[in-house]
């Protein structure tokens, strides 16, 4: 074991797996089968890829807009039920509810409402993406040490300066542990909103192979989703790592 | 030592209730007491007689129930606002993502302090806690005993009038307890504060101390004062003399009496 480099033994499950997957493909390639091999897939994304990076980019884009949107006023909200513990536990409960409306069920009028346009994916995938990041901070902010504020007491700071030189650094990866999960929700987001009706976008090919049995492209398009939502993750753990480095979660695959 | 305020401090009948299930809780009871300025006074007790609690109330993190603070003759609240105090907790809290040097920053930051006069008056208090060619070091990589200097550090930088140490050396094993004690006493003499320390080991007020407040539980109270006159600076060698030990033997049969009668009632 130790002679292995760490990411060899995940790595070995997933070839193993890729085999598994291939093998049981073809085996069970009688009419009407609708296992596809990774060798059609890899064919199906030769063939299509620049149409299905074209998609990835319209669905990348909504959810990355609604990222900014959904996170950037969780962010605000989980500071106002910070600072403001009565006003904020109002709205913190409000925004529980709005949560609790299925993203598929919301999807469906807000399109109606907003149209094919973009508009309708940034929202959905907006919302999508404000719950996790405020339930994370406003919890990361409501378990601070509570000596960092009996030492911001002692020193007579404002709330204001508080939240620059204490609060928010110790919330920090917090907050990116929380985008990690708000950065796929987006995205997933984005994708049931083009169900409902778009232009373009991973959704929009979804249903389109799928009301042409072209079941290859669909597991194309998982394909492509999942990998874009591996790099969602990726991107936001490297991203804590360099804004928290003195944190344990930094040093941890270290 | 020379100031321009003219009041040390002063309790006045100090109480504190806390609302517990089905009612109050008294956690300190009619405690009036006060400091002589620039002497290093102790809070003793037991676990549970409120120190702590009332070494907050006195640097107006908690507020009384009853009873009034007088610090400097002004109100604990106007004392705190205007920056005279420093205060050491039981553990060092120090912000992980700053150096020690940013640690000991942060309190000039907060009185607007100039970034080059803050970079000076923090690299001098940290020369003084002897920790010269460390200033740069994150607090994960600072030791127990570095890590309680820098703490120390950050309340002496803003100058205050008076130093808050809540058991500020908990967790350190005896020895490095005594040798931060000895430091404690070499940097408070410097600094010519009035320093109010919180603890419950008795050879630690003993060595540190002027004068002693016991306090009792049940509720917190005030058992008696009592004066350490040992001459200064305190060696530690010399704290197994026959002096030291009296004084110790004194305040722990004060504890030890409380402690019976406690039970007795």
């Amino acid at each position: 074991m130790k002679t292995l480099p760490r990411p060899a033994i995940p790595l070995a499950f997933f070839v193993l797996l890729l085999v598994a997957w291939q093998w049981g493909g073809q085996a069970l390639a009688a009419p009407g089968a609708v296992l596809i091999p990774p060798s059609a897939i890899a064919e199906t994304f030769a063939e299509r890829w620049y149409a299905l990076l074209l998609n990835a980019g319209i669905t990348l884009t909504e959810a990355g807009v609604g990222f900014l949107l959904g996170a950037g006023a969780a962010i605000v909200l989980a500071v106002v039920v910070d600072r403001f513990r009565i006003v904020g536990e109002g709205l913190y409960r409000l925004a529980l509810v709005i949560y609790a409306i299925p993203v598929i069920a919301i999807a469906a009028p807000l399109t109606a409402m907003l149209g094919l346009g973009m508009e309708s994916k940034v929202a959905v995938a907006a919302l999508s993406a404000y719950f996790p990041v405020l339930v994370n901070l406003t919890g990361a902010l409501r378990t601070l040490d509570p000596r960092i504020s009996e030492l911001s007491r002692i020193l007579a700071m404002n709330y204001s300066r508080t939240l620059v030189s204490m609060r928010a650094p110790a919330v920090l990866p917090a907050l990116f542990s929380s985008f990690k999960i708000a950065g796929p929700a987006a995205f997933i987001g984005a994708i049931i909103a083009e169900w409902m009706g778009a232009e373009g976008g991973l959704g929009v090919m979804l249903i389109q192979a799928m009301f042409n049995f072209n079941v290859p492209l669909l597991w194309t398009v998982l394909v492509v989703a999942t990998v874009v939502n591996g790099l969602i993750v990726v991107l936001f753990d490297i991203g804590g790592r360099a804004a928290a480095p003195w944190h344990v979660s930094s040093k941890a695959a270290a | 030592m020379t100031t321009t305020l003219d009041r040390t401090v002063a309790l006045d009948g100090v109480g504190m209730d806390f609302a517990v299930k089905g009612g109050t809780f008294t956690a300190l009871d009619d405690i009036s007491f006060a400091l002589p300025e620039g002497g290093f006074t102790t809070l003793l007790g037991p676990s549970g007689c409120g120190k702590s609690t009332l070494l907050r109330i006195i640097a107006d993190v908690m507020e009384p129930t009853r009873g009034t603070v007088d610090l400097f003759g002004m109100s604990a609240q106007q004392a705190r606002t205007s920056g005279l105090f420093g205060f050491v907790f039981q553990d060092p809290v120090l912000l992980p993502w700053r150096s020690a040097l940013g640690n000991v920053e942060l309190p000039l930051e907060a009185q607007g302090v100039s970034k080059a006069e803050r970079r000076e008056r923090s690299r001098a208090v940290l020369q003084l806690v002897g920790l010269d060619g460390f200033e740069h070091l994150l607090p994960a990589k600072l030791s127990g005993g570095m890590a309680r200097r820098v703490a120390i550090a950050r309340a002496l930088v803003v100058e205050p009038s008076i130093l808050f140490l809540d058991e500020p050396f908990n967790g350190l094993d005896e020895l490095r307890r005594r040798q931060m004690n000895v430091e404690l006493q070499r940097i408070w003499s410097a600094s010519g504060t009035t320093a109010l320390l919180v603890t419950h080991n008795v050879a630690e007020a003993v060595f540190l101390s002027d004068s002693v407040i016991v306090m009792g539980r049940d509720p917190g109270h005030v058992i008696t004062r009592h004066t350490i006159d040992l001459p200064r600076p305190r060696d530690i060698d010399k704290a197994l003399s026959a002096d030291f030990i009296a004084h110790e033997q004194a305040l722990t049969s004060i504890l030890s009496g409380e402690g019976r009668s406690s039970v007795d009632e």
